[in-house]
C-alpha cells in the first residue's frame, strides 16, 4: 500500500519533504552517483534513526513504479540488494507536482563503476569470492519472494560500505520492468521487444543480465559498446549471445563456464540460480556449447534479402509487412520450411496464420498477416505488429507506455482486439497452467477495448492491467492519484487553484474509476458519455457523490460549486416549474456546504422525482379533461339557441305557475 | 339490425303511449266539462269563455311538455279565478254569469292574464339564451385559465404536443 503523502517543509539546511512521517528528503541535496535513468536521487534522513544513511529515489512521473514489487519486498532484508524502507507520494517542489518516492539504505561505497557500462576491471578472484556470492544469494531470496529484478546492469551495482567490499544490486522499482535496460543486458526475445513491452520476465532474464554484467566487470569495459543495439541484436540472433558479446575477448576457463551457462539463449538450458550457487561452491561442469538456432541449408529470399533462420525471416516480415502476403502464398516458403529448414511445425503454423487472417477478413490485412506469420516462425519472440513489439506478458506496461507516447496506442489496442496474443499462445509448444488466466485476461481486455463508452476502451484497460499506474487524467495527473479514494481530494486541490477549470470525468478518469472503484455503476458512465449536458452533469455528480460517500472528504466546496454550475441543465428533468425554480435557488446553498451527496439528493432524489412524475401525470390527465370539455363547448355552440329556447319555455312555465299560485294564494287570503 | 329495429320499436311504443295519454287527458277534460255543464252550467260557460286563450295556446303548443299551454293556462286561470270565486259566492246563477261576462274589465282580467303568460313565454327564451351564453363563456374562460396554469406549472409537455421529456 502506498503510504500517505507528505508535504514540503523547511529545515535549516534547505527544503525538506517528509515521507511516512519520519523520513526527511532533502530536496537540495541531490546524489548524482545514485541517480537512476528515470529517478532522481536525493539525500534522506530517518528522524527516528538519524545516524542511518539513507537516500530517496524520486521517480519520473512518466514511469509507473513497480509497487507490487515494493509490496513483495516489504519487511524483507537482503545482504546484497537495495531494499525499500518506505515509499509513497510526495509533493515534489522541483517538479511542482506530486511524485512517487522510494527511500533506500544509502550505499556508502558508491557505484561499482564510474559510469554506466564503463566499469573498472574487477579481478576474477575478487569477483568470484567477494562480489558474486552475496549477489547470487540475495538474488535467490529475491526470486523466492516471487519477484524479478529486471534492472541488473553494472551501472546499477553499488557497494554497501565505503571500503567497497560488499556489493549490492540497485533499485529495480522506480521504473517498469526492464524499461531502462540496454539491449546488451536483455535476452534475444526481450531485446526484440520495445523497452515498454518487455514485462516482468522471469528469473532466467535476470540471470542472463547477471551473465552480461559478469563479462563487463571482468573485462572492465563493454566489449560491444561501439555496436548499435539493432546490430548487436542481429549478432545475438545469428551467432548466439555468448559469441556476440564475448566475441574474441579472452575469459579465463574458470569464468567461461558460468558465462556460457548464463548467456545460453535457450531459457530452458540457461543456468538457474541453483546452478550458479553450486558453481560458486566449487562444483565445476564442462562449459555448455551455445545452442544456435536451426539454420536452413539454403537461404530464403524475401524482399531482396537472404535469410537462413526462421527468426531472421520473422524479423524481416515485421519490417516489410506489405510483401508478406505474396511471400506466404508462394509455394517456395513451404518448401523452404519443410525441406531446407526441416521444420514441419513452422510450416503448419504459417498455414494457420494464413487461414486465420483470411477468416478475420481484410481489416488490418497485411500487418496482421505479418504479425501472425512472425509468431508462427518465431513463437518465442514478442508479438510484433505495426511497429510495436510486445511480450505477451507485457501488454499492460506497453499500454501505459503507449499513453505516454512511447508506443503506438492504436497498434497495441489493435493487437489485442485482433487476438494476436491468442494466436501467440496457440503457437507455443504447450499452454502452461499459469498462462490460462492470462489468456482469459486478454479476452476480457479485448471486450473492454471494443467498448467505446467512457469507462471502457483503452483507458480502462490500461488501469486494469497496470494496477499501480496513477490516473493520467489531465485534470489530476499532477496529483499522482493511485487510489480512487484520493480522486476527490486531488480534484478539489486542482479546482481550488484553477478557478476556470470545470470538474469533468474525462475518458482517463472514467477508465481509472471503472477499473478501481468497484462501487461505480455502468449506467453512470453511460450518462457521463451522453451528449445531453444535463445527463452528463448528473452522471458526473452520481460518480463523485459515490466517491465522497465511500471515502470522503466530507466537504469539497470548489468541486461542488463548479458542479452546481453544470446542474441547472439537470434540473430540466423536473417538470414542475415552481419546484425547478426552488431547486435552482437551493443549489448554491448546498454547494457551499461541499456535500456532493446532498447535492445529488437534491437534484435526483427518488421521492422528489416520483412526486414530480405523479404530479405531471395528474396534470396531463387534467389537461386532457379540459381539452375534452372545451371541445364539448365548441360542439355545443350551434345547439345552444335550441337549448336556450327550451330552457326559456321551461322558465316561463315555471314563472307562470309560481305567479298563478301566488295570486291564488292572495285571493284566498283576501276572501278569508 | 335486430337491435336497431327493436330500439325503434321501443321508441314508437313510448310515442304511442304519450299520444294515448294526451288523448285520455283530452277525453278527461271533455268529460269533466260535460259533468260541470250538467251540474253548474253558468260556471261551465264562464270557464269555457275565460279559457279560450288557453285552448288556443294548447292548439299552438309545439312542446311535448306543453310549456306554452302551462304558461298561458296558469296566468289565464289566475285571471279567471276571481270571477269564478265571485260567481260561486253569488249562487252560480246564469244572470250573474251574464253580468260577469258583460263586463269588459272582467274580459280584460281573464285575457290580460293570458296575455301576460304569452308575453312571459315569448320573453323567457331570450333571457335564457343570455344566461346560457354567459354560463358557457364563463366555463370556457375558467377552463382556459386552468389550462394556462397547467402549462405554466408543468410546461408545454403537459399538453402532450411537445417533444417527449429528456
Amino acid at each position: 500500500m502506498v503510504q500517505a503523502v507528505q508535504r514540503e517543509g523547511q529545515a535549516g539546511e534547505g527544503r525538506v519533504v517528509t515521507l511516512a512521517g519520519h523520513f526527511e528528503i532533502h530536496v537540495d541535496q541531490p546524489l548524482a552517483e545514485l541517480w537512476s535513468p528515470h529517478a532522481g536521487a536525493y539525500a534522506a534522513i530517518d528522524r527516528e534513526m538519524p545516524a542511518a544513511g539513507l537516500f530517496t529515489l524520486v521517480c519520473d512521473p512518466q514511469m509507473p513504479p513497480r509497487i507490487e514489487v515494493l509490496e513483495a519486498l516489504r519487511g524483507m532484508r537482503f545482504d546484497a540488494m537495495l531494499v525499500p524502507l518506505a515509499w509513497g507520494i510526495v509533493e515534489w517542489p522541483l517538479a511542482a507536482r506530486r511524485c512517487f518516492a522510494i527511500v533506500y539504505d544509502r550505499p556508502m561505497g558508491g557505484a561499482a563503476a564510474p559510469g554506466p557500462d564503463r566499469p573498472g576491471p574487477v579481478p576474477e578472484d575478487e569477483l568470484v569470492r567477494t562480489l558474486l556470492p552475496p549477489l547470487v544469494s540475495s538474488l535467490g531470496q529475491f526470486f523466492a519472494a516471487g519477484a524479478t529484478h529486471r534492472a541488473i546492469r553494472v551501472g546499477n551495482i553499488f557497494f554497501r560500505d565505503a571500503a567497497r567490499r560488499f556489493p549490492m544490486l540497485g533499485d529495480c522499482c522506480s521504473t517498469p520492468p526492464a524499461v531502462a535496460q540496454p539491449v546488451l543486458y536483455e535476452t534475444v526475445e526481450s531485446g526484440l521487444a520495445n523497452p515498454w513491452g518487455r514485462g516482468d520476465g522471469a528469473a532466467a532474464d535476470d540471470l542472463y543480465a547477471l551473465g552480461v554484467a559478469i563479462v563487463l566487470l571482468l573485462l572492465g569495459r563493454n566489449p560491444v559498446a561501439e555496436l548499435p543495439e539493432d546490430r548487436l541484436l542481429l549478432e545475438k540472433m545469428s551467432r548466439g549471445s555468448y559469441a556476440a558479446i564475448v566475441g574474441s575477448e579472452r575469459l579465463s576457463p574458470t569464468m567461461i563456464e558460468p558465462v556460457r551457462g548464463l548467456l545460453t539463449d535457450d531459457a530452458r538450458d540457461r543456468w538457474s540460480i541453483q546452478d550458479l550457487e553450486l558453481w560458486l561452491h566449487g562444483r565445476r561442469l564442462s562449459p555448455r556449447q551455445p545452442a544456435l538456432p536451426r539454420r536452413a541449408t539454403r537461404a530464403f529470399e524475401f524482399n531482396g534479402e537472404s535469410h537462413f533462420t526462421a527468426r531472421a525471416l520473422a524479423q524481416a516480415f515485421t519490417r516489410k509487412p506489405a510483401s508478406v502476403p505474396q511471400a506466404l502464398k508462394s509455394p517456395e516458403l513451404e518448401t523452404w520450411l519443410q525441406r531446407s529448414l526441416g521444420d514441419a511445425e513452422r510450416s503448419k503454423l504459417v498455414a494457420a496464420a494464413l487461414s486465420e487472417t483470411a477468416e478475420a477478413g481484410a481489416v488490418g490485412g497485411e500487418d496482421l498477416l505479418a504479425a501472425r506469420a512472425a509468431i508462427a516462425l518465431d513463437p518465442a519472440a514478442p508479438i510484433r505488429y505495426k511497429g510495436i513489439s510486445v511480450g505477451v506478458g507485457a501488454f499492460g506496461p506497453a499500454l501505459a507506455g503507449a499513453f505516454r507516447g512511447h508506443l503506438s496506442l492504436s497498434a497495441v489496442a489493435e493487437a489485442i482486439v485482433a487476438r494476436l496474443p491468442a494466436f501467440w499462445f496457440s503457437a507455443q509448444p504447450g499452454l502452461r497452467p499459469e498462462q490460462t488466466p492470462l489468456l482469459k485476461t486478454f479476452e476480457r481486455m479485448r471486450l473492454l477495448l471494443e467498448d467505446r463508452r467512457p469507462g471502457f476502451g483503452p483507458e480502462r484497460v490500461v488501469y486494469e492491467t497496470n494496477p499501480t499506474l496513477h490516473c493520467l487524467s489531465p485534470l489530476i495527473e499532477a496529483q499522482y492519484v493511485l487510489d480512487p479514494a484520493d480522486v476527490l481530494r486531488a480534484m478539489e486541490a486542482v479546482l481550488e487553484q484553477r478557478p476556470a477549470e470545470e470538474p469533468q470525468i474525462d475518458r482517463h478518469l472514467a477508465g481509472f474509476l471503472g477499473a478501481r472503484f468497484k462501487l461505480a455503476a455502468v449506467e453512470w458512465f453511460d450518462e457521463i458519455g451522453s451528449a445531453d449536458p444535463g445527463r452528463r452533469a448528473l452522471g458526473t455528480l452520481k460518480l463523485l457523490a459515490k466517491l465522497q460517500s465511500a471515502s470522503g472528504p466530507r466537504a469539497v466546496r470548489h468541486t461542488a460549486a463548479r458542479l452546481a454550475r453544470q446542474l441547472p441543465a439537470t434540473l430540466e428533468r423536473f417538470r414542475n416549474r415552481a419546484r425547478r425554480k426552488q431547486l435552482l435557488e437551493e443549489l448554491p446553498r448546498l454547494a457551499e456546504k461541499g456535500s456532493l451527496t446532498e447535492l445529488l439528493a437534491l437534484v435526483d432524489g427518488a421521492a422528489e422525482r416520483q412526486r414530480d412524475n405523479l404530479g405531471f401525470s395528474a396534470a396531463g390527465q387534467e389537461w386532457a379533461r379540459i381539452e375534452r370539455e372545451l371541445a364539448n363547448l365548441r360542439v355545443d355552440g350551434p345547439r345552444r339557441p335550441e337549448r336556450a329556447t327550451l330552457l326559456g319555455a321551461q322558465m316561463a312555465s315555471g314563472v307562470a305557475m309560481l305567479l298563478a299560485w301566488a295570486m291564488a294564494l292572495g285571493l284566498i287570503v283576501a276572501v278569508a | 339490425m335486430a337491435v336497431r329495429r327493436s330500439a325503434s320499436g321501443v321508441a314508437g311504443a313510448r310515442a304511442g303511449k304519450k299520444a294515448a295519454g294526451r288523448g285520455i287527458a283530452a277525453i278527461a277534460a271533455l268529460a269533466g266539462m260535460t259533468v260541470l255543464a250538467a251540474m253548474a252550467l253558468p260556471l261551465c260557460i264562464l270557464v269555457l269563455a275565460g279559457l279560450i286563450p288557453t285552448m288556443v295556446a294548447a292548439l299552438l303548443d309545439r312542446y311535448r311538455a306543453k310549456y306554452l299551454t302551462r304558461t298561458v293556462g296558469a296566468m289565464n286561470a289566475a285571471g279567471l279565478a276571481p270571477l269564478v270565486l265571485q260567481l260561486s259566492t253569488h249562487g252560480l246563477g246564469m244572470a250573474e254569469t251574464t253580468r260577469l261576462l258583460s263586463s269588459p274589465f272582467n274580459w280584460l282580467m281573464m285575457y290580460g292574464g293570458a296575455a301576460i303568460g304569452w308575453a312571459l313565454f315569448l320573453a323567457m327564451p331570450t333571457l335564457a339564451r343570455t344566461i346560457v351564453d354567459l354560463r358557457a363563456d364563463q366555463l370556457q374562460r375558467q377552463l382556459k385559465a386552468r389550462a394556462d396554469e397547467l402549462v405554466q406549472e408543468w410546461g408545454e409537455e403537459v399538453t402532450g404536443r411537445s417533444a417527449p421529456r429528456r
